[in-house]
């Protein structure tokens, strides 16, 4: 009778752990999930409650006084319209020319700077370096305009000065591209820099200690320690960069102008236009989805491939 | 339909239950739709305090952006009109966006102001998010007396949807005499293409800029005109076509190129703003600009500002190789509409009469509020310092626009404005001998036309532009324009416009 | 700036590296430096949009114009917004960072997931304004801290640096006898100090560079903030009669100067948290 009765026991204990584990778990850990509640709350309200949202992009809301379900019309629309492929290839090439030369720079600055020997310097340079981050897009936009002006902009200065013909930088589909990263780099820099310098502080420092009885001079300390040291907050901040690259809105819309159009018109920007300026309601959040699920795909590969290769997942 | 509705329900719902759950927030008085407004529409209501949401501007309510200054002006018009406001004010910058945002949420505002009328009210009122206002219009003695043609540009369903602003503008060239005369520039108020090249060329290369221009691209249809070109969708003959596709456009579109590689338009327009053109025409930078048809007395003040007076000749056209000429085709630039939620629409427009078609109204719209905004000295009024800190406009320019006329401002301009005013007036009359024929834009007829519409702009303003600054040539700018236009049907979507038509 | 045991290839990289920092804070010190004396400069001296290198002239003229203004307002709405702002993120921030960096967390992956999701998947404008209506919380202050009160950026940042906070600490806290809420409070948070005052930093600079939702959702004009008078100033654009009346230069650049101001201010007393980091990797060098 006891070897069936521990048999049925432990068959009961299996069967009710599960569920007993997990509530066993939250209980213990009331407290840390209790930490979360508020930042969840926020959540819900202010990001999954809005979400619902999205399903209208199934309706043409906004464009005619009644609401009508049109399933996928708008989605077949998007990629019926040439404005709206030129508006998708911009967005791609401005996010992978804005990763691809914005990504490593702040990492290299902040090597660079925690070489410097002089803590004030280090400041001083952080400080400057981060500076254009205080000023909004805006701003931004206007300094550029004045400084890369043909006629009194100082770049253009430098350039007749060597015998050149003055260039309309803001007004040259060559060019705008260009001018839209490197406004970007200006304006960001300092950002990326100051989350790379903050997490230094987080390196071992007794690896320090050990990479000078190893004998490794400044060269290899920077390329096994420190750079191994934030290797995952690398991976992280591409991931985020990469989550958002396609909603670049606010610094195309202040810097274009007609004459470049054709290569800086990106997806927000067309779908302010042709969306929430049109009454397209339903149209515009199309194209946020639309827009979502690639950076969905975007990021979970990234995802993927850092998993592969760099045996870290980063989520 | 069902689906749908359910889903917005849902969607309520949650909201609904959130907000019940939350409670945390204030709203500052009457920030609800109207909470204890009754709607009977009987004359004795006009003693009754209602509840209205007007949504305008920041630089309408007395002109000045302070906001005490602002409440000053809002508390006026709430005695005056026995009313309790709900003021909703923008920055005039993104207005549009900010009423794109209210209607489209459904928080349609009971008054408000569309600016760019003649794109935007026929979309309004065919998706039913304005009333139509015939019958209360009607009942009024001032506004029954409007000219019915104000309303002939936007035809809804033939009932009256808007009460215009202002008269319509016209746009003209204005000249530096200074600088005329130091280069010898000899031109009329209509001078023809050719001239008009001939004479600024003698300006270019001197180290004033002979013809600054904004960065907007609406300001070509100043030359289109003189080629007989419109370049939106339009009715020619009772049908509709697309303007920009007529043979014509390639002419219009080389003389400007021609205008702009000789050096007379500004190089650098595409980035100019109009702040910064009108700035460069007033401090001597500039010869010639191109600004509404009233601002004779702004340029005569503002190069006195600089330092550097000088008497401002207006072009009021340009005359093409076959005769045609014309000025802005602007319908209707500027209207006050009234919200479909409105609860109230009489008061509503009785708000909008106030404001816009009372002296009393009009002066508080345009100068504010005597002894704050401005004061009067010896009969000579002057700006108040506190308004000029935040944007203030001390010009008597807006009186040439209004619907009705003031008798009776309550002072004297300065002896410089007293001067130029008859002039003003003159040239400004004298300009609206050379308007074109007036388009408002199609909308509300057909559904394709209306979600491609703001594409066709864009798609059009930027080949302009290109052929314009030579990354295109003329030929090539029309070729793409036809391939865009074959990319989204075009032709379909005049037939469907076309049909359409005919049917209402 | 050398060190006794440098050789002479580390001599000249620090000389190039000297030289090469110094080359990136001139190119980004070149156009705040044009903004610093136009705004300083007298109304003659910024006519059309003359663009100065060399200070041509001093008055404080700009700076009196917008204190006497009505847009002073705006200033002290901005300052106010941004701090309680900051405050209030950091308050939700923190914590579920700290909750999230427990690698035990139950059901870690879910709540990673839902984190995740909101920094790809937005609705757009329109129905964040509808749910804001709906909570009465239209022209408050608190719709300008409220609906953008949580970054999922900053809060994935923070929670990275708390993972890499080495485990035998925590560890041997736990062996002492220490429930979570002391590990937050004596380990975790000392610890990341530097990553705190960035994201503060990061939350304050946000709040105040916020501008279409300030347009969104404020209706009355005496809640704006300091981004409005700036883009105002900058764009003046046109309708119908109303224009700008000339503003000079000088006063558009004495407010872009007031916009960077509490910034700038605020920025070297923050910084000295974060750049701990900095200090690691020099000594040991």
């Amino acid at each position: 009778m006891n070897l069936t009765s521990n048999v049925a026991n432990q068959v009961q204990l299996k069967n009710t752990s599960k569920t007993a584990k997990f509530f066993k778990e939250v209980r213990k850990q009331k407290f840390l999930l209790l930490l979360m509640l508020p930042g969840m709350i926020w959540y819900i309200f202010f990001k999954y409650l809005p979400l619902l949202g999205l399903s209208l992009a199934f309706t043409d809301y906004g464009f005619r006084p009644k609401v009508s379900f049109i399933g996928l019309e708008n989605f077949k629309r998007l990629f019926s319209s040439t404005s709206f492929l030129i508006a998708f290839k911009n967005t791609l090439i401005i996010s992978f020319l804005n990763i691809v030369f914005y990504f490593p720079l702040p990492i290299i600055l902040a090597l660079l700077m925690n070489e410097l020997v002089s803590l004030k310097i280090k400041r001083a340079v952080q400080f400057v370096v981060y500076i254009p981050y205080f000023f909004s897009w805006v701003i931004v936009g206007s300094v550029f305009a004045t400084m890369l002006s043909p006629s009194s902009g100082i770049v253009n200065e430098v350039i007749k000065a060597f015998g050149y013909d003055p260039v309309f930088f803001m007004a040259d589909p060559r060019w705008f591209r260009i001018i839209l990263v490197g406004s970007y780099i200006w304006r960001n820099v300092g950002y990326g820099t100051v989350i790379y310098v903050a997490t230094l502080s987080t390196v071992d420092s007794t690896l320090y200690d050990a990479a000078t009885v190893d004998g490794a001079g400044y060269w290899g300390k920077m390329l096994n320690v420190t750079l191994p040291g934030i290797r995952s907050t690398i991976a992280t901040m591409l991931l985020l960069n990469i989550s958002h690259v396609l909603n670049v809105f606010e610094q195309v819309l202040v810097m274009y102008n007609a004459a470049v159009y054709s290569v800086s018109d990106v997806l927000m920007t067309y779908s302010f236009r042709e969306g929430l300026l049109n009454s397209n309601i339903g149209y515009a959040i199309s194209i946020s989805l639309f827009t979502s699920v690639i950076s969905l795909i975007l990021v979970m590969g990234t995802n993927k491939f850092s998993e592969k290769f760099l045996d870290e997942s980063i989520l | 339909m069902k689906s749908s509705s359910r889903v917005l329900s849902i969607v309520m719902a949650l909201t609904m239950i959130s907000a019940t759950f939350a409670g945390c927030g204030k709203s500052t008085a009457g920030s609800g739709p109207a909470a204890t407004a009754t709607a009977t529409a009987t004359a004795e209501t006009k003693k009754e305090i209602v509840n209205l949401t007007v949504c305008l501007p920041d630089q309408q309510w007395g002109t000045s952006r302070d906001s005490d200054l602002q409440s000053e002006v809002v508390k006026t018009i709430e005695e005056k009109t026995n009313t309790k406001i709900n003021a909703i004010i923008p920055p005039q910058g993104s207005y549009k966006e900010k009423v794109a945002i209210l209607v489209s949420s459904g928080d349609i505002p009971d008054v408000f102001r569309v600016m760019q009328a003649m794109s935007l009210l026929p979309g309004y009122a065919v998706r039913g998010q304005i009333l139509p206002l015939d019958e209360y219009i009607k009942k009024s003695p001032v506004l029954s007396k409007i000219d019915k043609s104000a309303f002939d540009y936007i035809n809804v369903d033939g009932k009256k949807y808007y009460l215009p602003k202002l008269i319509p503008l016209t746009k003209n060239l204005w000249l530096r005499k200074d600088v005329a005369d130091k280069n010898g520039v000899n031109l009329s108020v209509n001078p023809t293409t050719d001239q008009f090249y001939t004479e600024m060329k003698k300006i270019a290369g001197s180290g004033v800029i002979p013809f600054s221009f904004p960065k907007f691209i609406d300001n070509f249809r100043f030359f289109y005109n003189a080629f007989g070109v419109y370049d939106g969708i339009y009715q020619k003959d009772g049908k509709f076509v697309d303007g920009f596709q007529v043979p014509e456009t390639k002419d219009a579109l080389e003389y400007i190129t021609k205008l702009y590689k000789d050096g007379i338009i500004d190089k650098e327009f595409i980035t100019t703003e109009n702040a910064v053109m009108r700035e460069k025409l007033s401090n001597g930078k500039a010869a010639l600009d191109i600004d509404y048809a009233n601002r004779y007395i702004y340029y005569i003040g503002e190069s006195n500002k600089f330092k550097v007076p000088t008497e401002f000749l207006p072009i009021n056209t340009l005359v093409g190789p076959k005769g045609k000429l014309g000025n802005l085709n602007e319908a209707i630039q500027d209207a006050y509409v009234v919200g479909a939620k409105c609860k109230n629409p009489q008061r509503a427009v009785d708000f909008i009469e106030f404001l816009g078609y009372s002296e009393e109204g009009i002066k508080l719209d345009n100068l504010g509020i005597q002894g704050k905004h401005y004061v009067v000295e010896n009969g000579v009024g002057k700006a108040s310092e506190k308004a000029s800190n935040a944007g203030y406009i001390w010009n008597s320019g807006f009186t040439i626009l209004l619907p009705i006329k003031l008798n009776n401002l309550g002072f004297k301009w300065d002896e410089a404005t007293e001067k130029g005013m008859p002039q003003q007036v003159k040239l400004y009359e004298a300009s609206t001998k050379f308007n074109g024929p007036s388009y408002a834009n199609p909308a509300g007829i057909s559904d394709a036309f209306d979600k491609v519409s703001p594409s066709i702009k864009s798609t059009r303003e930027e080949i302009a532009t290109k052929v314009v600054l030579g990354t295109l040539s003329a030929d090539g700018g029309i070729a793409e324009y036809a391939k865009f236009w074959k990319s989204i049907g075009g032709d379909d979507i005049l037939k469907e416009l076309n049909s359409k038509m005919t049917t209402k | 700036m050398f060190r006794t045991q440098d050789d002479l290839s580390r001599r000249i990289f620090v000389i190039c590296n000297f030289l090469m920092l110094t080359l990136v804070s001139v190119i980004v010190l070149l156009p705040l430096w044009n903004i610093m004396i136009t705004s300083v400069a007298q109304d003659k001296d910024v006519l059309a949009g003359a663009y100065l290198l060399v200070p041509k002239s001093f008055t404080l003229k700009a700076y009196t114009r917008i204190f006497n203004s009505g847009y002073i307002k705006s200033f002290y709405n901005s300052i106010g917004v941004g701090v309680i702002g900051t405050i209030f993120s950091m308050a939700i921030t923190i914590p579920m960072a700290f909750s999230l960096a427990q690698k035990n967390l139950v059901a870690r992956k879910f709540f990673m997931g839902f984190v995740v999701i909101t920094l790809m998947f937005d609705a757009g404008m329109i129905p964040l304004y509808v749910v804001v209506k709906n909570l009465h919380l239209i022209n408050t202050y608190a719709s300008l801290v409220l609906p953008v009160a949580m970054s999922s950026f900053n809060l994935i940042v923070m929670k990275n640096f708390m993972t890499s906070i080495p485990e035998s600490l925590i560890e041997s806290a736990r062996l002492d006898g220490c429930n979570d809420a002391r590990i937050l409070i004596s380990i975790v948070l000392p610890v990341s100090i530097p990553i705190i005052a960035a994201i503060t930093l990061f939350y304050f600079v946000n709040y105040w560079n916020k501008y279409f939702e300030v347009v969104m959702f404020i209706n009355d004009n005496k809640k704006q903030t300091i981004q409005i008078l700036l883009r105002t100033l900058i764009f003046e654009p046109d309708s119908a009669v109303s224009g700008g009346e000339g503003v000079y230069n000088n006063t558009k650049m004495a407010v872009m100067m007031m916009g960077m101001l509490p910034v700038m201010v605020l920025y070297p007393f923050i910084q000295k948290y974060f750049v701990s980091g900095l200090m690691l990797g020099s000594i040991k060098g």
